[in-house]
């Protein structure tokens, strides 16, 4: 018992070496074995879905991808299943990003590859205006003029050659803005089309944030969220699809329990070298 | 406001006369006394810091709106003169590296070799995207042309890979910290520590579906559920917390605005001591 | 909101807690003692660049993604600190900066500070450094710097994001003294993990007043201080009253959209 009590206290400072490599396992095998696991939709998730389900017919969705390769992680499998539920719902978007000229690209792709499955066509259901720098101003000027403030979209194709624009000039013929970002450019939005155009917001940001945009749903500026990668699987149980969240979510999964074990361990093995007669080995 | 001068010769007089005038600003300021001189660029920035205020305080779309963004072209300006400076920095220190052939040397020639290779390949896929390379045909959709192609390959496969590389180290640290750090020495620690796990299992499958997710929604103790409890410390407990640091944070933010504004700040005020 | 909308209290509070900074200024300046509660944190920070200089090894001090804004002229204040007092020890302080604006001032700043120590010639104009304005391409090349230099004591002030932890945790693996403080409210957690001293929240503002006491800043931080404790009573008093309050006063309470 003594020497199974020795062997524990060796637990308060396992080289980091070993930890890497435990976190490197319990990140890649579920995804390797495609590992699944069921998901509660949180409200929050609930009403971003129920937001994007009651945009009107006649009205697009602004696809605002703030994000770049670096929170892709999270903000790709989000950004994936809104998309596939706009075109389930036959649903036109409009993108563009505010902060990062990869986001729009990443987004882009998307459309291309899930709008195979649905028949979507460039410039007909969906349009890729590209990046916006200038925050909350350029915004502004957008809700009141998509054509002026957009002459062309990002291949330099006027937006009068792009049937879905005709019907997209202002602030009024927009439904939703759906947000993706691992930043703080939520204000942007909220100033300019929650707070002048009266357009509804839903965001979908990377875990670290999420406690920055409760203050933004309890003030009702925000209508839902997707938090996280969780937000992603969360978001992916409503669609009833099985996708990249899903996915990511069991390695997440995984990765908590091993932080969890870890610290727990880490504690035992402390308590134990305090005891006197681990003292006196 | 100020709309940009289209005729060239007009445009350069201006650059000429600009650089002129900020050389006898500086000849000036160097000539007097140092009080005087920090006086001088005391009464600067205070003019320089008043704009942005005013602007704002002033009700509605006032005399000094219309150069709001003549004003911020202005600051951008003066950053991007900046910009040279800092290429100069990396060149001098990488630069020494090589000529001493320094330990350091094999990360300097991969500085130098990724930023001439950066340079070259983005002036010519911007400027001249049909040197030495076919012209894409227009009715070729999705086709890049060479130097495009080889653009994408540094910065979406080099650079972006990379920095997406950096960031996932984030993933390894995040538990070695928690690790070593969350050892319960004091009860704050235990809450903490106990908040922490219930914040985590909450967010995974393991804890909403395993371990609470038998309590029944409706029943007096669904704030049991692993999701509720912890919606409820993010909400009631972290958030209010976290806008109470916020809080205090932009007060000593106003506090520090006003003493660069008003020149007080003289541990930092340049050329003040 | 593009402009102050005075209908409401607002614009009125800022121009309340500026005067209050003022106050506190004035009083200092007139040479009424003023009282600032002890911060461990910065106590620790001769103690870093004392052993720093007992190792023989630099120190680093990074002030975060610098921007040009005030948590970036804080932090630079910050440096022009430590390096008065490595340059008392005739030690160095290596600066990587993000923005080439700040590289210009941090320069001049840490001239100044080894100059005013009669230490000159010890500032290496090299030390100051532009790595990258990219987030990571910064994050890996202090990391780099940390390994070749073997920093002894790290100093993390300013804005951060998500390379805070990946900066601490090379740090705390190299054995380093660190210290950090940012206004970013999200990194706070993880610095207070991996590094030894972390100032939080508003007590980043005071590392100066705390380090120099001269009157001016101390005043400052004081007139802070009395302008927390006038918000959070008005927060509160404006909570319990919406109840009863007339519309006009509340509506004059609400903030605009």
């Amino acid at each position: 018992m003594e020497d199974f009590a020795h062997w524990l206290v060796r637990f308060q400072d396992i080289d980091r070496r070993y930890i890497y490599l435990a976190v490197a396992a319990t990140l890649t095998l579920p995804i390797v074995l495609q590992l699944r696991m069921p998901q509660i939709p949180t409200p929050p998730t609930q009403a971003a879905f129920k937001a994007v389900e009651n945009v009107p017919d006649e009205k697009v969705v602004l696809i605002a991808a703030d994000f770049d390769t670096g929170t892709v992680g999270e903000n790709g499998p989000q950004l994936r299943t809104v998309l596939e539920h706009l075109m389930r719902r036959k649903k036109k978007f409009v993108i563009l990003s505010l902060i990062a000229p990869q986001g729009v690209t990443i987004a882009e792709l998307y459309s291309r590859t899930i709008g195979e499955k649905y028949g979507y066509k460039y410039g007909r259901d969906y349009v890729n205006l590209g990046y916006l720098p200038g925050g909350a101003p350029t915004l502004e000027r957008m809700g009141r003029s998509v054509w002026e403030t957009f002459p062309t979209d990002t291949k330099r194709i006027p937006l009068s050659e792009l049937p879905m624009m005709r019907q997209v000039r202002s602030a009024q013929d927009i439904g939703l803005v759906a947000i993706f970002t691992g930043s703080g450019v939520l204000p942007s939005y909220v100033q300019t089309f929650w707070a002048q155009f009266k357009v509804p917001l839903i965001e979908g940001c990377t875990g670290i944030i999420v406690p920055e945009l409760f203050p933004y749903l309890e003030a009702k500026q925000l209508v839902g969220i997707l938090p996280g990668l969780k937000g992603a699987a969360e978001y992916e149980a409503l669609l009833q699809q099985n996708g990249l969240g899903m996915r990511g979510m069991v390695a997440q999964s995984v990765a908590h329990a091993l932080v969890i074990i870890l610290i727990l361990l880490g504690n035992l093995g402390m308590w134990l070298s305090r005891r006197p007669s681990a003292q006196r080995l | 406001m100020l709309e940009p001068v289209r005729n060239l010769w007009l445009s350069g007089l201006l650059v000429v006369g600009a650089i002129l005038v900020s050389g006898a600003v500086l000849a000036f300021l160097h000539q007097l006394a140092p009080p005087l001189r920090h006086r001088v660029i005391a009464v600067l920035t205070f003019l320089a810091g008043l704009y942005f205020p005013l602007e704002f305080f002033i009700p509605y779309h006032n005399f000094l709106t219309p150069w709001r963004n003549s004003v911020a072209d202005f600051l951008r300006l003066m950053a991007a003169f900046t910009f040279g400076l800092g290429i100069i920095n990396l060149l001098i220190i990488h630069g020494r590296h090589l000529l001493r052939w320094t330990s350091n040397a094999p990360f300097s020639l991969a500085f130098f070799s990724g930023f001439l290779l950066m340079l070259v390949i983005g002036l010519i896929s911007h400027y001249k995207p049909t040197l030495w390379a076919q012209a894409v045909p227009k009715e070729a959709i999705g086709t890049v042309g060479f130097w495009d192609a080889a653009f994408r390959l540094f910065f979406e496969g080099a650079l972006q890979s990379l920095n997406a590389t950096i960031f996932a180290l984030l993933a390894f640290f995040i538990v070695s910290a928690a690790y070593r750090a969350f050892r319960i020495r004091t009860l704050e620690a235990g809450l903490l520590m106990a908040t922490a796990i219930v914040v985590m299992l909450a967010n995974v499958p393991i804890g909403q579906q395993w371990l609470t997710g038998w309590i029944p929604e409706q029943s007096p103790l669904a704030w049991l559920r692993l999701e509720k409890l912890s919606h409820w410390l993010q909400t009631q407990v972290n958030a209010p917390t976290m806008r109470a640091i916020v809080f205090g944070l932009w007060v000593g933010s106003l506090a520090m605005a006003v003493r660069i504004i008003l020149s007080l700040e003289r541990t930092f005020t340049i050329g003040g001591q | 909101m593009e402009h102050a909308d005075w209908g409401t209290v607002y614009p009125w509070l800022v121009w309340v807690l500026t005067a209050m900074v003022g106050l506190g200024i004035w009083l200092s300046a007139r040479g009424r003692q003023l009282h600032i509660r002890r911060l461990p944190a910065i106590d620790a920070m001769e103690e870093a660049v004392g052993r720093a200089v007992e190792m023989g090894r630099p120190i680093l001090f990074v002030p975060g993604l610098a921007d040009i804004d005030v948590p970036t002229f804080q932090a630079i204040a910050i440096a022009g600190h430590i390096a008065r007092s490595a340059a008392r020890y005739r030690n160095r302080v290596i600066v990587p900066v993000t923005n080439t604006v700040i590289l210009t001032m941090a320069e001049q700043v840490l001239r100044e500070a080894y100059a005013e120590a009669g230490a000159g010639e010890v500032f290496r104009p090299e030390d100051v450094r532009f790595l990258s304005g990219e987030q990571f391409a910064f994050a890996s090349g202090v990391i780099g710097l940390m390994e070749r230099e073997r920093v002894a004591s790290s100093f993390f002030f300013g804005t951060f994001a998500a390379e805070s932890l990946i900066l601490a945790e090379i740090g705390q693996r190299l054995g380093a003294i660190q210290i950090a403080g940012t206004p970013s409210t999200l990194q706070i957690p993880f610095f207070i993990a991996a590094c030894d001293f972390t100032v939080i929240g508003e007590e980043y503002y005071a590392v100066t007043a705390y380090l120099t006491r001269e009157p001016i800043l101390v005043g400052s931080v004081w007139g802070q201080d009395i302008c927390r404790i006038a918000l959070a009573t008005f927060i509160l008093a404006a909570t319990v009253g919406t109840k009863w309050l007339p519309p006009i006063i509340v509506k004059f309470l609400t903030f605009p959209t």
